[in-house]
């Protein structure tokens, strides 16, 4: 376990006014078995109405609207979260943990995941989490990571292809891979102990819970992850969605910091 | 059956409806084109008996649709307790993950269903489809009716034909029901769409607004629509004519210029009634079709009272075994399809495209169901002056509000050609009115 301050910013520049601006925000950590939120601030600028919601995955959401022009928008949100209590969530049953088997657009396999699918092997008897944590270590022997080659919009089979990417690919082909084998694996988003951006990583169903399991680094996720929101891929779990009217380009900055708290 | 004044008023009548402007839009080779829809004017009647019996089944097996939306969106027990397998609903593409855990206002998720039936020649009845997304063409028998009575007064004079004319005040009342406080609507997406002259019919009917995405907005926890003058009022129910990936871009596809953003969010908490509930393509799939009768024996104890037509579900290993050993004799239907896209009958395949099939088959055994053809009734027509027989069905509506109230007509939808068992006005068919006994 671990007592944990975060930070999260993220800034957009517009680089000429937008309106009719309407955005949907999940950015909020919430206490769940394996983490306890103790302090939680945010802060949404400009909007002409903020209203709270939770999404059918359980993950908060802000949602809202600016109507007036603004070259300018910001999302700030900073708390204390204790990490690590349990190995596993365990609040969803086998049931509903089951939409999570199927594939979807972002992770469907092509042939260099079935491929990739079908190079392991497993021991008899072997649990959704050994099977998993083996996936895993194939994907990260294939895969490596580098930044700028691919986007949000790239699927896990483009991402193999390429055979590099950033955390949301590694997330993505894993989900794949888990898929394949009929694992209900959900896609993660949260933040790394450490300086940087948000991070993604997987959970797989095994045994009555879901396990966290960080592709990216090749281990399991213990206490130094904080735990925002999950979804069957990136697209359920974006933390900034908008539309807005107007041509501008926008330039996004993005900072997050999450260090251990002074006792 | 004796012959009706009214037969001789038949172009009379198809003048007053293209005069009114009752048309059907279809796209062909990417260009939108408005057509005709052709009127028989020999009606479909149904005998009151007759009628009782399918008001009997259409209202159990829609209150068995309703609860079983209900129960996937919330405990699943269907599927906890093996009835229908989890693939049937998770990789269904009707199935939205975002409607999960939500409770439409009181509870009502098939607020307008419009079910396809087909009487065989014996008479009996089998159910071809369940439409619970956006099912259209109530609006053509009504301002068929009434075009009817006007050119021939005397046809309706001592026949006892239960009076159709009341639909929009059904549907008025089912959207009372759910209204959560403010007007009514009926979204549209706008001309271009096949069935627009039944959204201006309908809003003119009801007393509803007329709306396109971009006049309605949400504020805070609420829809309202704005007017020309800036004028904003509170809407509590919305009849949505768009289907449901079009909704919000917020939480639907986010490419979509004609919804409404944030108006999901907001019915999340109950704020505003969407008519038919996102979500209810998961019970009107053709692979779930299959298990409606078994639905109806799991949430409410009773056999269903409308059988469906003999069906087979590849997916299982023993109607696999049957639909190669018989494969000749049936109808292939690729679930995800609709409007008569994606059947095919069997015996009218190449060779060659009978072993491209299989091979399909085998492989994506859960995209497709087979069916026994059921030869159904024909129904006479009028050809250049002559009754010729044609394949014909019939769909029926159901209103949910407190209960479900089955609308005493229905579309007929014939085919034109001859040969064709296809009888969806998407590919060029024509209707008749129908004509519920009273006595």
């Amino acid at each position: 376990m671990k007592t944990l301050d975060f930070s999260y910013y993220m800034e957009l520049k517009f680089d000429e006014p937008v309106s009719g601006h309407h955005f949907t925000i999940k950015c909020m950590p919430q206490t769940t078995v394996r983490q306890r939120i103790e302090e939680l601030r945010v802060d949404v600028y400009p909007n002409r109405f903020l209203s709270y919601d939770e999404d059918s995955f359980g993950n908060k959401c802000i949602y809202g609207h600016m109507e007036d022009a603004h070259d300018h928008f910001e999302i700030r949100m900073e708390g204390r979260a204790v990490t690590g209590i349990a190995p596993a969530e365990t609040e969803t049953d086998a049931v509903h943990a089951g939409m999570f088997r199927y594939q979807t657009q972002m992770t469907r396999p092509g042939k260099e995941i079935l491929a990739l699918a079908k190079s392991v092997s497993f021991a008899q008897e072997a649990s959704n989490y050994e099977k998993a944590r083996l996936l895993m270590k194939k994907l990260h022997e294939n895969f490596s990571y580098v930044p700028g080659v691919t986007d949000v919009e790239t699927t896990a089979e483009e991402a193999l292809a390429l055979g590099k990417g950033v955390c949301q690919d590694y997330t993505h082909i894993m989900l794949s891979l888990c898929r394949i084998y009929q694992i209900p694996a959900r896609y993660a988003v949260g933040l790394l102990e450490g300086e940087g951006q948000s991070h993604a990583w997987a959970e797989v169903w095994s045994d009555g819970g879901f396990f966290p399991l960080d592709p990216t680094n090749n281990c399991v996720v213990g206490d130094a992850h904080i735990h925002i929101s999950s979804g069957r891929d990136y697209r359920d779990c974006m933390i900034n969605q908008g539309i807005f009217t107007g041509a501008a380009q926008q330039k996004r900055e993005i900072h997050a910091l999450v260090t251990q708290a002074e006792q | 059956m004796r012959d009706f004044d009214l037969y001789a008023h038949t172009e009379q009548v198809n003048e007053l409806l293209a005069r009114y402007g009752v048309k059907f839009g279809i796209y062909k080779n990417n260009e939108f084109r408005e057509q005709l829809f052709p009127f028989d004017a020999i009606p479909r009647v149904i005998e009151k008996a007759d009628f009782e019996y399918l008001e009997r089944g259409l209202k159990q097996r829609v209150i068995a649709l309703n609860l079983f939306i209900r129960d996937i969106y919330g405990e699943k027990k269907i599927v906890r307790d093996k009835v229908v397998p989890e693939e049937f609903i998770y990789a269904s593409s009707g199935y939205l993950a975002q409607c999960e855990g939500v409770m439409p206002p009181r509870g009502v998720y098939t607020h307008i269903a419009g079910i396809d039936l087909v009487q065989a020649k014996d008479g009996g009845w089998y159910i071809l489809e369940d439409n619970l997304r956006v099912p259209s063409g109530a609006s053509y028998p009504v301002i068929a009716r009434e075009l009817c009575r006007r050119s021939s007064p005397k046809t309706f004079e001592d026949i006892g034909v239960e009076d159709n004319r009341n639909y929009a005040a059904l549907l008025k009342w089912t959207m009372d029901y759910v209204n959560t406080g403010g007007h009514n609507v009926i979204l549209t997406p706008g001309r271009y769409n096949a069935a627009y002259f039944e959204h201006s019919f309908l809003a003119e009917q009801t007393g509803a607004h007329l709306v396109s995405g971009r006049e309605l907005t949400v504020e805070g926890d609420h829809l309202y629509f704005i007017d020309y003058s800036g004028r904003k009022e509170r809407i509590g129910a919305v009849y949505r004519r768009i289907s449901d990936e079009y909704l919000d871009p917020m939480n639907f596809n986010k490419e979509s210029l004609i919804g409404i953003p944030h108006i999901y969010d907001i019915y999340r908490k109950g704020n505003v009634a969407l008519l038919n509930a996102p979500g209810n393509g998961v019970a009107d799939d053709k692979g779930i079709y299959y298990f409606v009768p078994k639905m109806i024996k799991y949430y409410l104890g009773e056999d269903a009272i409308l059988n469906n037509a003999p069906t087979y579900l590849p997916f299982y290993k023993e109607d696999m075994d049957y639909v190669l050993e018989h494969f000749d004799r049936l109808v292939l239907k690729d679930v995800a399809e609709a409007g008569g896209y994606g059947v095919v009958f069997a015996d009218k395949m190449t060779k060659r495209e009978k072993e491209d099939f299989l091979v399909l088959l085998k492989n994506e055994p859960r995209r497709f169901i087979a069916q026994e053809v059921i030869d159904f009734r024909d129904i006479d027509i009028m050809e250049d002056g002559e009754r010729v027989p044609r394949k014909a069905d019939l769909r029926a509506f159901v209103l949910m509000g407190e209960e479900p109230v089955v609308w005493k007509s229905g579309l007929t939808r014939f085919s034109r050609n001859p040969d064709s068992f296809i009888v969806n006005s998407s590919q060029g068919g024509g209707f008749k009115d129908t004509w519920v006994l009273s006595r």
